[in-house]
């Protein structure tokens, strides 16, 4: 069965030019970008910048930690982090002292307050008790003061002399990079990662609703007058792609932007320093598209043949979950092929077709993966779209014609069988006498 | 003898269990406007979807132009489905110029007939307008232009009338009779007998599924009509029921209506009663295509309680 192409482009651009015309698309374009630029800025801010004080009560009974850690605090620059108050043991003790403070705490006077008794240090538990347990940043810093403090008194009571100690504190940083010296930034793969999967979803869905919107303007039998459905589907699933790949063309020019004004002080202002902005290796872009059109066809044949049975998105709504939650289905093994892109695990998910497009890109971002298996990877995807796209015309066929009542999943399974021999289910009118 | 715009042979579509086309057999002559008929759910969509290879009968032959109904062979057609819409949120122009393109018509030759379409339609200010903002006889018009946008040789019209008001279905109907003047071959499915009879040249009519009556209306009417004629008249029942070939009369408004035996010329009738009686009028009604319908019903035994 030969497809006509110029019928099939008219499709094409149809689709393309309708897409690009509306207002949605271009306010999804434009506030997808600004939503993660503000989801960076808030989250740089807030972990680089202070953001209030804590009043923070030391019971120090031996009297010899106040002081050093004092010190220390003011060493590290955290001052504007850390306000203590030294809290001598009153003759009531310490347990009246305590509930003291809890009701200062209480009464938000004080924000907490540290127990450094010899008992304490010595088990290595230390009690802080404060308005909140949730406040991690200050309380691991804290905890760091803490340490460093202790172990200086430790060194000295050793007879370590203090220049030696200040050497012997000194610490290093890695400099993480790949194997094979590439250029990476884990918060670019980050995002382009959690883009691949927001727009596998909104292009589904897009191609999901067209279906339906045909049906439900009924303007699909006058379209099949003229074209096969297969030409119809085609011409639906590669306009609504290009959609697609537009997006990315215009978020690329935006990034590209951004990147040069980077220098220019506006992303300082953002949160971003000097140079924070991040280049992007053209391979990962290259990756991206290959990968976003791979699973990209695939799911959009899930979506066609989900939306064809049906008359209206509510109806379809309860199929609908099922790619969609194939689709969100990789925050579950997010964090294994992070920890280990070459694992076991993370090879055989980047084989396996519903996964594969995420799990393979993200892979290749971040670690060198074998030829053989991005090779295969891309084999497999190209046998499932194949594969998914013929089981998809058998219903899309049936369905687009079908109107009336829901029909029910065994049913539309009847229909693929009987699609076999083009045998389609009756119009409406005939059904009634049946 | 010219080549018949469609011919269908012994065809049969089944759904299941249900058949919904049993062995039809109709020619449609070219040049003409042929009416299928019948009520709700006789099978007269799926006919048409099989004749526009939307789906495909279980056996059978179809020929369009001669040719097995193919898209190929249906370049040549345009059809308008009783599911009928637009995409709403598309520009008329655009609509239209889409619809002209998976036709292959090309975009020259699409915009010189829009524009002819859309004068004629008097729907030339809403050019450049969505389909959203047009009024629900606008866009049937605009599914019209879009049925014939591409010169087809023959229409096929799904219930071209439901749901047009009166000014609209006149409108419809002079571009078909304009069409046939053309040698254009109109096809279109109805099940309200009265534009049927206004429009066709030939029918076919078809009741659960099968073919009932089919041939040309003129020929039809004066097959079922001659066996009932009006006459005023002083003579008795008895007097009228007496007159040979004169099987039953029954009085009617100050006259009777008069059933002949078969074959029997109703002028023979009238000469006898006027030899005897004074007979003041005399007509012979041509029977509706209604009467046509439900004798046709009875004489092939089918049981159908419904008029259409």
């Amino acid at each position: 069965m030969a497809l006509n192409s110029r019928k099939v482009r008219a499709i094409i651009k149809r689709e393309y030019v309708e897409h690009i015309r509306r207002k949605a698309f271009w306010i999804f374009t434009i506030l997808l970008p600004i939503m993660w630029i503000g989801f960076f800025a808030v989250s740089i801010l807030t972990q680089t910048r202070v953001s209030g004080t804590r009043r923070i009560a030391v019971i120090d009974p031996t009297g010899k930690y106040f002081a050093p850690l004092r010190e220390e605090i003011a060493r590290e620059g955290d001052t504007r982090r850390f306000a203590l108050v030294a809290m001598p043991v009153p003759p009531s003790g310490i347990d009246a002292l305590r509930a003291e403070l809890r009701k200062r705490i209480a009464a938000k006077t004080l924000d907490g307050y540290l127990l450094l008794d010899a008992a304490s240090i010595e088990s290595g538990r230390v009690a802080y008790r404060a308005s909140s347990v949730s406040d991690f940043t200050y309380q691991s810093l804290l905890e760091r003061h803490l340490n460093a403090v202790l172990l200086r008194e430790r060194l000295l009571e050793r007879g370590i002399p203090p220049d030696a100690i200040a050497k012997l504190e000194k610490t290093v940083s890695i400099d993480a990079k790949r194997a094979d010296e590439k250029e990476t930034s884990l918060g670019v793969q980050f995002v382009f990662f959690v883009f691949l999967y927001a727009t596998l979803i909104q292009y589904g869905m897009y191609n999901l609703r067209g279906v339906i919107e045909e049906k439900s303007n009924r303007i699909v039998e006058i379209v099949i007058s003229s074209v096969r459905p297969t030409e119809l589907m085609l011409g639906k699933v590669i306009g609504i792609g290009l959609v697609g790949l537009t997006q990315y063309a215009i978020w690329s020019v935006l990034a590209m932007n951004l990147a040069l004004l980077s220098g220019s002080g506006i992303a300082a202002t953002v949160g971003f320093g000097h140079g924070a902005i991040p280049t992007v290796p053209m391979a990962t872009i290259a990756y991206f598209v290959l990968f976003f059109l791979l699973g990209y066809f695939f799911y959009a044949s899930i979506y066609t043949a989900i939306g064809a049975p049906f008359n209206s998105d509510q109806e379809a709504q309860q199929l609908a979950m099922i790619p969609t939650l194939m689709i969100v289905s990789i925050w579950a093994f997010w964090g294994v092929i992070l920890n280990n892109p070459n694992g076991t695990l993370a090879t055989v998910l980047s084989l396996i077709p519903p996964l594969t497009p995420m799990v393979m890109f993200f892979r290749v971002t971040l670690a060198p993966v074998p030829a053989w298996q991005v090779a295969a990877s891309i084999g497999i995807m190209l046998v499932a779209i194949v594969a998914m796209s013929w089981f998809a015309g058998k219903i899309y066929r049936v369905g687009i014609l079908m109107y009336g009542k829901k029909p029910t999943v065994p049913e539309i399974f009847r229909w693929m069988r009987h699609s076999d021999h083009r045998s389609e289910p009756a119009p409406a009118g005939a059904r009634r006498n049946v | 003898m010219p080549m018949n715009a469609i011919e269908i042979e012994n065809v049969t579509k089944r759904f299941g269990r249900f058949t919904a086309v049993d062995a039809l057999t109709l020619a449609v002559p070219p040049g003409t406007i042929f009416g299928l008929l019948g009520p709700n759910g006789a099978g007269k969509t799926t006919t048409i979807r099989m004749i526009m290879d939307i789906t495909a009968p279980d056996s059978g032959s179809i020929r369009v132009l001669g040719r097995p109904a193919s898209r190929e062979s249906l370049t040549r057609v345009g059809y308008l489905p009783e599911e009928r819409g637009l995409y709403r949120r598309m520009r008329v122009i655009d609509h239209l110029l889409f619809l002209a393109a998976i036709k292959e018509v090309d975009a020259d030759t699409a915009r010189r007939r829009i524009d002819r379409w859309l004068d004629a339609m008097e729907l030339r200010p809403w050019l450049g307008r969505k389909v959203d903002e047009l009024s629900k006889g606008m866009q049937q018009k605009i599914q019209f232009i879009a049925t014939i946008i591409h010169d087809p040789e023959i229409l096929i019209l799904d219930e071209p009338f439901s749901g047009l008001d009166p000014i609209n279905v006149n409108l419809i109907r002079n571009f078909l009779v304009e069409f046939r003047g053309e040698r254009k071959t109109i096809v279109f499915s109805t099940h309200v007998l009265e534009q049927a009879e206004k429009l066709c040249d030939h029918i076919c009519l078809i009741t659960r599924s099968k073919k009932v009556l089919d041939g040309d209306l003129k020929e039809l009417k004066r097959r079922f009509a001659g066996n009932v004629i009006r006459v005023s008249t002083d003579a008795s029942r008895e007097a009228i029921l007496a007159t040979p070939g004169v099987v039953a009369a029954a009085a009617s408004d100050g006259g009777f209506h008069v059933t002949l035996a078969d074959g029997v010329e109703p002028r023979a009738v009238i000469q006898r009663l006027f030899e005897r009686h004074r007979v003041d009028a005399f007509s012979q009604k041509d029977p509706e295509l209604e009467e046509i319908y439900l004798q046709a019903v009875r004489d092939a035994g089918i049981e159908e309680t419904r008029t259409i």
